[in-house]
């Protein structure tokens, strides 16, 4: 049944760069579960109009001549502390001197290029809670939620380690909008035509919609702020 | 092939000698890697293994020396092949395809990269392990281990304090010049030279610290899971090391495990030993069909191998 929820996660390790838009990770789950084209491997060269997009349980609106979807960007709880990784690689030359073919034994750049040794520096973020306020259906939402396991980036190293997901009813839609002093603010990126008439964002340009890194995507934007 | 879903290993380390897993310098002393970890209200930093260390040492290094050695990859890889092995690979070309082609040979050919995926010149291919970061057995950590470890009670007596396992180490390099014998082995020593014997130290977790860390597989098929648990067999015969200084005795860690999800489909739980039996066997059926697939994949304009 189609409601309005607070979603949180609470997260068991910090979280690496930005969590994803709620409407994102269950297009991507969805997707999976259903092995659409592309769902592993969307890249930049794939036109979106080739591929179809999952029917995800969230209710869309529509705003200003767009069909956005009801859900908020992540809001995180208190960030405790903030800090850098790092990330390292190295071609181990040592370990492999021998294991190369002879005619391959020879001296290597490792400070550029392709085997150049790596110290990348990583956002940290000590957050325990994430939400996202939604209108959707909880039990289809909890069924692909719950197979998350991490959030964010680096996930294969441990990073943004998902413990629970929590549901809670509210009795107001705040997931694109929420009142404030008689105003709408805007809870989620919008179009820029969509957000106008409402107030707490900044203007930028970038995706609107998920897949929200795709170039097809991009257009003069409203962030919440 | 059947599918058996998620997969989780849940790792109990037990250091069998002193870890130095670092994560830089302070002065002239090397300091343990440390995670900020909320604690009470307060944030602190506690030791912890990184989940990069403990991918690359548990399933990378030991999963692809195998296949060298069962290949007989020795002396024969080209460089491009090495570094897709033994570090993922790098991305050195676009492209506007994707080569679903090889990506599916190597799925079908070789489980251990269908889990760790790895870049091919021109193109990423994705895996499905995600690996947690070494955390301390502590009184700090106690929840969240307690939490990673769910359906398992952690023993009820308290935990100690991370300081309580927190140690230094201290070695001094030697000078050749100023060992006993060194007049007879070395002709030209000049006694008015400065010497560069080096004290050297750093912080160490002791010995008989504990670590609770995981794998998940997600969506994995059974030659996978055998492929990480071969990986983890030859990384513990290996003395299960992570960390520096390994040359001199430290980073040595002696493992159990138990495993979620090896239940299929139809409820029958499948054997760890069989799963690392069917992926030996795997391997072995496919050796030929690797080889290819490396000199397709990292073309030299004269075959190597």
């Amino acid at each position: 049944m189609i409601k309005n929820w607070k979603i949180t996660c609470n997260l068991l390790s910090p979280l690496c760069g930005d969590a994803p838009g709620i409407d994102s990770l269950l297009e991507y789950e969805l997707a999976l579960r259903l092995g659409m084209k592309y769902s592993r491997k969307l890249t930049r060269n794939v036109k979106l109009s080739e591929i179809e997009i999952p029917p995800i349980p969230l209710a869309k609106r529509t705003v200003n001549g767009f069909d956005i979807y009801c859900c908020s960007n992540p809001i995180y709880s208190e960030v405790k502390a903030e800090w850098v990784d790092r990330q390292s690689k190295r071609f181990d030359v040592s370990e492999l001197a021998l294991i190369l073919h002879e005619s391959q034994r020879k001296k290597l750049l490792t400070s550029s290029g392709p085997y150049k040794s790596r110290y990348v520096p990583l956002r940290i973020r000590l957050v325990e809670k994430i939400v996202w306020f939604v209108r959707g259906d909880k039990k289809e939402i909890n069924k692909l939620l719950k197979k998350i396991i991490a959030l964010g980036h680096c996930r294969n190293i441990g990073y943004g380690v998902v413990g629970s997901w929590e549901y809670e009813e509210q009795e107001n839609d705040y997931s694109i909008f929420a009142i404030h002093q008689g105003k709408n603010v805007i809870m989620k990126t919008l179009p820029l035509e969509a957000a106008k008439g409402s107030t707490g964002y900044r203007h930028s340009y970038g995706g609107a919609f998920p897949p929200y890194w795709h170039p097809e995507t991009y257009m003069e934007i409203a962030i919440p702020q | 092939m059947k599918q058996i879903g998620t997969c989780k290993i849940h790792f109990l380390s037990e250091a069998m000698s002193p870890i130095t897993h670092m994560m830089g310098v302070s002065g002239n002393e090397s300091i343990l890697n440390r995670g900020k970890i909320i604690y009470k209200n307060n944030v602190v930093d506690i030791p912890m293994l990184s989940g990069n260390a403990l991918r690359h040492k548990i399933i990378r290094d030991p999963g692809a020396m195998y296949l060298v050695d069962c290949c007989d990859l020795r002396g024969k890889l080209s460089i491009d092949q090495a570094n897709y092995m033994f570090t993922g690979g790098s991305l050195t070309e676009s492209s506007t395809t994707n080569n679903i082609k090889i990506i599916a040979e190597l799925q079908q050919i070789s489980p251990l990269f269908r889990l760790l995926g790895g870049s091919l010149r021109n193109q990423v291919i994705g895996g499905s392990l995600f690996v947690s970061r070494g955390l301390l057995i502590c009184e700090e950590n106690a929840k969240t281990i307690q939490a990673l470890c769910k359906n398992y009670q952690l023993p009820k007596n308290p935990l100690l304090p991370a300081q309580h396992f927190i140690s230094k180490f201290q070695y001094t390099r030697g000078d050749a010049g100023r060992m006993k014998d060194a007049a007879s082995i070395i002709t030209d020593i000049d006694s008015k030279e400065k010497s560069n014997l080096m004290i050297y130290s750093g912080e160490t977790i002791i010995q008989g610290a504990m670590f609770y860390h995981d794998l998940t597989l997600y969506n994995v098929s059974p030659l996978e899971i055998g492929a990480a648990l071969h990986s983890i067999n030859l990384w513990q015969h290996n003395d299960g090391i992570i960390g520096s200084s390994a040359r001199i005795g430290h980073g040595k860690l002696k493992s159990s495990i138990w495993i979620d999800g090896l239940v299929d489909w139809f409820g029958d739980e499948k054997d760890s030993a069989e799963l690392v039996v069917d992926y030996i066997k795997h391997v072995q059926a496919k050796k030929d069909n690797f080889v290819d697939w490396l000199q397709k994949a990292f073309p030299e304009k004269k075959s190597l191998l």
